[in-house]
């Protein structure tokens, strides 16, 4: 036997949204956004350009974490995946 | 034909069950609260007694079976049984609570499930991972069951001064038949308690013929009226007095770092009451949060706004020019070089010279996102050198291990609550989300919510690894494959916890690569180096999804270039009933799993293929732009087999009329959740196939919602999929059905794309590549 999987149509109603800066009045300059929908991009955060060469796939980025307690983390969870695999 | 057919029933429950919500403080510590049968005994950790053997004991802390941790029976005869894995949609919260009432000869309408927290000492690991729940304690639940069956049993033998033999607990009840009496559960539970627990070897379990719950499909999940009528507690609905809202702002590049913030903006969001560093850790660290700016407001939404109009600046690092586009270009060279070997039998480089004629395959998948449906979020409370964390974790053990770590606080001061998972997928095996909750309530000494966004899970996710594969089959005159290099290159898991991991590590070797089941002379299996340039993670499925991907392609690809049937082309190459020599692999890892219970046994396979080409009509007449496609995959020790059928419109628009899968996953629980999870997977699958991609450029992550990292929507998603379930031999061990269902789907529509327009697709996803 064998059963069919039956769409269903579901009929989704947009709800306009209001714009931050048309009812909160709280700042000069709000972000041009809501709770909901985030801006496209966060004007405000910025990268300070990057003079790190580009990532190939034969080197890795040689960062290694001194903490001894992140170190003990990493070498247990190596541990764990080659026990366990996951 | 013995196939188990599946139940043909609407879905839902037949029987009112309830699960036992989280509620703060509410939640039933252990079970001197919930009935009489429980003694404050100490645990009884012990490995498994069971016709087969598992790798379950090889897991953190083991498996513990002991009814006096799982099993409690009140005076009114409600039944508590505990669910100690998570659930996330695979319904295990039922299915594993079902089998210790099986065993037990409990109704299961005066059954309880109470969600476990995490407490792997207590109950045995915990991981829902790896498609391990059922696998690894299917024996230990009916013994479990069965443990508290024959105290119930002895206790109303005591009670009546009969042998025990002459008593049996029937449907609750236990039976004196000579006399006709009768006691139920309640009636003897604390009688019940005092009973020594018998030895495993000695417990006589049930005869599968009698089984009333297990295999039938009968069963709905406890959760759906609660998730149905939307009362389901995820971890978004966790609310605490006095609890404070969190979003944070992540360094956008793996292995960056805070340079400079100004939150002056942010504080005058209506609702926002702090902005503060979060502390980060240098990459590879784990599963520790990135770190970055915290805005803390009275609800999520002001935290959101808060964070909008911050001032960041942030250092790229080390990995601020991963350009994925060019790091594609090096995957792909890389597997046209020689790499290091991890499986070679034969000759491959003298067969493929010798070769009448040689097939080359290149085949490219992205990174993907998990996206689960609801994103990842946690509640904490931390005060003094305790911690009491709400989260939707796959891990609760580990997540327990870590916060105790991350807070340098006793892990016995630790207390995990498990909530539904919204989905999970792999991602909320990670907890740094719970870290950084933790973190911030120890910081401001109150409850703190982190929600995540999708833009946060998108970002920030550990992604499914990026891949490129290449398959040279040799063929010899009569088209026979006489030999198969195949070269995957693809950044390791292992890279999240060790900074100069190049190679996959012998898990993710052990998913479809050096675990090929093909009869073939010559194989030779490489893994050039690629080193990870983000966070890389487990994703459903894992690294079975690309070594599929090119392995049934490549199929279909020597089928077209000898003029086969792809089906029979399959089974040429799966070859013989026998079981697969792995002997050539130095760690074939197999899931974890003895090889002895858990072979690569070709006529499984082969079964499956037959069963679903049968019940799949390959073959049958197609119209005009249709086209079947097929493939078969074995991962998670389970044997699945996919047809496709899909539609291609003259402007290249892809639907896919009909999907039939077959699954060989051994003893089964739920017939009607084997086909839950392989109607998800072909959804999941086809969602993929079509659309998964993540792309950096810059180092950061190009997509930000599902509006450029769709999924599909119900009007996409596969008319109809029928699932067949073979039936199991007797004893035949239980295995994975939560993942396998995913590999064997792209191959197997590519395939089908392949026979209705002649296009052969070869780079995932699919995307525009149809459209004219």
């Amino acid at each position: 036997m064998q059963r069919k999987l039956k769409t269903l149509g579901l009929l989704l109603l947009g709800v306009p949204l209001l714009i931050g800066q048309a009812v909160s009045g709280q700042t000069s300059s709000p972000p041009p956004a809501t709770a909901t929908r985030p801006p496209e991009t966060m004007p405000g955060q910025t990268s300070v350009i990057s003079n790190s060469s580009p990532a190939t796939r034969t080197e890795t980025t040689g960062q290694i974490n001194p903490d001894p307690k992140i170190k003990e983390m990493n070498e247990d969870a190596k541990q764990k995946i080659e026990r366990e695999g996951k | 034909m013995n196939i188990f057919a599946n139940p043909n029933k609407p879905r839902g429950f037949e029987r009112s069950i309830k699960v036992e919500n989280l509620s703060r403080r509410g939640i039933l510590k252990g079970l001197g609260l919930a009935g009489s049968f429980v003694l404050a005994a100490p645990l009884m950790s012990r490995s498994a007694f069971a016709a087969y053997e598992t790798g379950a004991s090889k897991m953190p802390h083991g498996t513990v079976v002991d009814p006096r941790v799982f099993v409690s029976i009140a005076p009114d005869g409600i039944v508590t049984i505990i669910a100690h894995r998570s659930e996330m949609g695979t319904g295990v919260r039922t299915s594993l609570p079902l089998v210790v009432a099986e065993e037990l000869e409990a109704n299961w309408s005066r059954v309880r499930v109470q969600q476990a927290d995490g407490d792997e000492v207590k109950y045995g690991n915990q991981d829902t991972d790896g498609s391990r729940s059922t696998r690894h304690y299917l024996m230990p639940m009916r013994q479990i069951g069965a443990c508290a069956r024959t105290m119930l049993e002895s206790a109303a033998a005591r009670r009546w001064s009969v042998p025990a033999t002459e008593v049996k607990a029937v449907n609750h009840e236990v039976v004196h038949s000579a006399s006709g009496r009768k006691l139920g559960f309640g009636e003897l539970a604390a009688d019940a308690a005092k009973e020594p627990v018998p030895s495993i070897e000695g417990l006589k379990l049930k005869d599968p013929k009698d089984f009333r719950y297990l295999g039938k499909g009968e069963i709905g999940i406890v959760d759906l009226r609660d998730i149905t009528t939307g009362t389901a507690r995820y971890g978004a609905d966790v609310r605490l007095p006095g609890m404070k809202y969190a979003v944070i702002a992540r360094p956008p590049v793996t292995g960056g770092k805070l340079v400079s913030f100004d939150g002056s903006e942010a504080m005058k969001i209506s609702g926002v009451e702090k902005v503060l560093e979060v502390k980060g850790w240098p990459w590879p660290s784990k599963f520790q949060p990135l770190g970055g700016v915290a805005v803390i407001a009275r609800n999520t939404g002001a935290a959101i706004k808060g964070r909008d109009a911050l001032k960041v600046v942030w250092e790229d690092g080390p990995n601020g020019k991963y350009d994925s586009a060019a790091y594609r270009k090096e995957l792909e060279d890389a597997a046209r070089k020689p790499g290091l070997i991890v499986r070679k039998e034969g000759d491959v480089d003298a067969a493929l010279k010798s070769a009448d004629k040689v097939i080359v395959g290149e085949y490219y998948l992205p990174h993907l996102a998990h996206v689960s449906m609801e994103p990842p979020v946690a509640v904490a409370e931390v005060r003094a050198n305790k911690a009491e964390i709400w989260a939707p974790v796959q891990s609760p053990g580990g997540t327990r291990e870590d916060v105790a770590k991350t807070l340098d606080i006793p892990i016995e001061n630790v207390t995990i609550n498990v909530t539904l998972l919204g989905g999970g997928f792999g991602r909320k095996s990670k907890c740094d989300f719970a870290l950084e909750a933790a973190l911030l309530s120890k910081e401001l000494g109150v409850p703190v919510k982190v929600q995540w966004t999708r833009e946060d899970d998108i970002h920030h996710d550990f992604l499914h690894t990026v891949s490129a594969e290449r398959i040279e089959a040799g063929l010899d005159k009569n088209g026979k494959v006489i030999a198969w290099r195949h070269r995957s290159v693809a950044p390791s898991i292992a890279s999240t916890f060790a900074a100069g991991a190049v190679h996959q590590a012998p898990f993710e070797l052990g998913m479809g690569l050096i675990d090929l089941p093909f009869e073939i002379a010559n194989i030779q299996c490489e893994n050039p180096e690629a080193a990870a340039h983000t966070r890389i993670g487990w994703f459903r499925s894992v690294s079975n999804i690309p070594r599929a991907f090119a392995v049934q392609s490549m199929v279909g690809e020597i089928a077209r270039a000898t003029n086969r049937d792809q089906k029979d082309m399959l089974l040429e190459l799966i070859g013989a009933p026998r079981i697969v020599d792995l002997s050539s692999v130095k760690d074939p890892w197999n899931y974890g799993e003895p090889y002895g219970s858990y072979p690569i046994d070709t006529a499984r396979l082969r079964k499956v293929v037959e069963l679903v080409a049968q019940k799949g009509e390959w073959g049958r007449p197609m119209a005009k732009g249709h086209g079947l496609g097929i493939a078969v995959h074995r991962s998670f020790v389970s044997y699945i087999a996919t047809i496709v059928e899909v539609a291609v419109d003259e402007k290249g628009k892809l639907t896919v009329p009909r999907v039939d899968t077959a699954i060989d996953c051994g003893t089964f629980v739920n017939p009607e959740r084997i086909e839950s999870q392989l109607e998800g997977a072909a959804i999941m699958g086809l969602s993929l196939a079509k659309y998964g991609e993540v792309t950096f450029k810059d180092g950061k992550v190009q997509q930000k919602n599902l509006d450029d990292f769709p999924v599909i929507r119900i009007d996409e998603s596969p008319r109809v999929t029928n699932v067949y379930i073979v039936p199991p031999g007797p004893d035949t061990p239980p295995s994975g059905v939560g993942e396998p269902g995913v590999p064997p789907f792209a191959p197997a529509l590519t395939n089908a794309i392949f026979a209705a327009t002649g296009k052969r697709i070869r780079v995932l996803p699919i995307g525009k590549q149809l459209e004219t």
